[in-house]
């Protein structure tokens, strides 16, 4: 039996046994400031939808990310009707897409009222590995083939641009989050060994810090990427740009933290610690780097977003993930063009999931600095 | 009473801070023994050096404070010249020391429990569930009335002298020959501060301790301490079994101390 996870039993000192009113951890404290801002709730909120999406991608949509129709290059987002020409109310379906050209060669979308699709839930669709571990075919919704539903439209190749942005989730929510867990982990521990030694080991970490801090990030972004092989896979592409980001992100943070394990280590409890005779290692990621923790989550929370709009800068660029795997960045570089932009606007949805994530994650972070911070809350 | 065989034994030891505008002496060829199992009062005003002598012990020194000369023998050994390695050995296991204010000496955001079995976990051989109960052991040892209550929560929950406990706790948890007690009463009203010294008088008695005690409260001085080292401007100027020298200092600012505390 562990007794240090114990919990202590409601006493009190005339021997009476009352329910002793629990008093709340820090933890609860902070959850239920962060439950009462309305922002905090709405990027929780939001943030909990685009993560559902993209983990069960695989489900929400009706094609693959690579699943092209040439032949409806563009296609305009799909309208989804009720009610048939002649009045009858028939569910959810769709018109079948007819593109015709102008005498300027635009393109005019009809619909094609001989034949309506019918909307299905829980309709076939190319066989997947659902969530990697077992065979399925069912996607939330779809028609039946070979007509297809673009719901938001479809890109140059005539592939949905639905089911890219719910894939392309994937690459942007993860990134952020492993690449500030590994710059963080690199932070905290250059910044609190730089503060616990000082002198010598110091200086150097600190000018090796500066250094890293004086090149402009996206320029060493560049020639980082520069350095790596150009036939790389989509997975090694991946874990080079969470390199390329941890490689520069820890530099802000470890100054921060060196400066707060500087004053730490000034705490007598530290001092206490070294004369019972604990290693200075141990005191560093037990009694210094816990007291930091409210100040790391915030700034994690705060420069997840610098992450993914490096990922997706880098692959709107050309730089980063590479064609056909869809992420938000590189989705929007089929948007750079003004004809592009002008006549098919719809291909510029991944940037408003790029301004939702990036903004949920601010709000957050603004909300858990405003929880953690006792002189915030009102 | 000198009892044993000496323990500890300074001698002739400098140590000077490296302050911006000045390089100053604090403590200048100090010279004194503890033997084994004895209670050694180490006495002298504010600034006198009693605390920078305490730290010296154990090498805990602020990086601006320097140790000129002198040696520090343990046992046999002189500290001064142990690696920082060995010197982690020596400290908590052979010597520990408490701090004046218990509630800073505990780290604010791990339980009692936690800090405690951090101590233990030095220890080979004690598995978990022979730490939690050397920890309970240890708590009850020291007058901790209910030790599982004690155990699982946070320092700010405890009293004052329930922390000081705790800390006095921790610093015999690895069965140290000598303590340092640095002022460990100036923080604790009366009662509390009697409850103190009597643990220390029966932690004395049970586990055959040596302690080093400094302070500048002259009554608890004559409760506890069986020789007295009068210190002045970093050095030992007076040194004698308790009773004599309460009743007959020698030099004149033991005098002078004693009829400042009303002796």
């Amino acid at each position: 039996m562990r007794i240090l996870h114990k919990k202590i039993p409601a006493q009190i000192s005339n021997g009476v046994n009352k329910p002793k009113h629990r008093s709340k951890s820090q933890f609860r404290v902070a959850l239920s400031h962060l439950k009462k801002s309305r922002l905090s709730r709405f990027s929780i909120f939001a943030l909990f939808t685009l993560y559902t999406l993209a983990l069960f991608a695989d489900f929400f949509v009706p094609y693959a990310y690579d699943d092209e129709e040439r032949l409806l290059s563009y296609a305009a987002p799909a309208r989804v009707h009720i009610i048939d020409d002649s009045g009858k109310f028939r569910g959810p379906f769709i018109y079948d897409t007819i593109i015709e050209f102008d005498e300027y060669r635009r393109k005019i979308y009809k619909e094609d009222k001989s034949r309506i699709h019918r909307i299905k839930f829980f309709a076939r669709r190319q066989r997947y590995k659902f969530l990697g571990l077992f065979d399925a075919d069912r996607c939330l919704f779809g028609v039946d083939k070979p007509a297809r539903i673009y719901l938001w439209g479809a890109d140059i190749r005539g592939r949905d641009i639905f089911s890219r942005i719910i894939y392309g989730s994937r690459i942007s929510s993860t990134i952020g989050l492993i690449g500030v867990s590994i710059s963080f982990f690199i932070g905290l521990m250059i910044g609190g060994i730089s503060g616990f030694y000082g002198g010598k080991v110091d200086n150097f970490l600190m000018r090796l810090t500066e250094m890293i801090m004086m090149i402009p990030g996206f320029y060493l972004m560049l020639v980082l990427r520069e350095r790596f092989s150009t036939n790389l896979n989509s997975a090694q592409i991946y874990l080079m740009i969470v390199f390329i980001f941890a490689f520069i992100g820890w530099a802000g943070l470890a100054r921060v933290i060196r400066g707060m394990s500087m004053s730490l280590r000034e705490r007598e409890y530290v001092l206490a610690a070294r004369a019972l005779g604990i290693s200075n290692i141990k005191i560093i990621v037990r009694h210094i780097l816990p007291h930091c923790t409210s100040y790391a989550i915030v700034a994690a929370a705060l420069s997840i977003p610098s992450y993914i709009l490096g990922e997706a800068t880098l692959s709107l660029l050309g730089l980063g993930i590479q064609d056909p795997i869809p992420s938000w960045g590189n989705m929007l570089s089929e948007a750079l063009g003004i004809v592009q932009i002008g006549f098919y606007p719809w291909i510029l949805l991944p940037g408003v999931f790029i301004f939702i994530m990036v903004m949920s994650f601010n709000l957050l972070g603004d909300g858990l600095r405003d929880a953690l911070d006792p002189m915030f809350r009102s | 009473m000198g009892i044993g065989k000496d323990l500890l034994k300074i001698s002739d030891l400098k140590v000077s801070y490296d302050a911006d505008y000045a390089y100053q002496a604090v403590l200048d060829g100090m010279d004194f023994v503890i033997r084994e199992g004895e209670v050694l009062a180490l006495v002298g005003a504010s600034g006198c050096g009693k605390s920078t002598a305490a730290l010296s012990i154990l090498k805990l020194l602020n990086p601006k404070a320097s140790i000129e000369k002198g040696k520090i023998i343990y046992k046999g050994k002189d500290l001064l010249s142990l690696s920082l390695e060995d010197m982690r050995k020596i400290r908590g296991r052979e010597i520990s020391i408490i701090f004046q204010e218990p509630l800073s000496a505990l780290n604010p955001v791990f339980n009692i429990g936690y800090q405690m079995s951090e101590m233990l976990k030095l220890h080979p051989g004690l598995d978990s569930n022979k730490i939690d109960k050397r920890i309970l052991e240890l708590l009850k040892q020291v007058g901790i009335p209910s030790p599982d209550r004690v155990v699982g929560s946070y320092p700010h929950q405890l009293s004052g002298g329930m922390r000081q406990r705790v800390v006095i706790a921790m610093s015999i948890s690895l069965n140290p020959k000598l303590i340092i007690a640095d002022e460990p009463t100036s923080n604790l009203d009366v009662t509390l501060q009697a409850q103190i010294l009597d643990l220390f008088r029966k932690l004395k008695k049970e586990l055959g301790l040596s302690i080093l005690l400094i302070t500048h409260d002259l009554g608890i001085v004559e409760n506890l301490a069986d020789r007295i080292c009068i210190m002045q401007n970093g050095k030992v100027i007076e040194e004698d079994i308790t009773p004599i020298l309460l009743r007959k200092p020698q030099k004149d600012y033991t005098k002078e101390l004693l009829r400042a505390a009303d002796y």
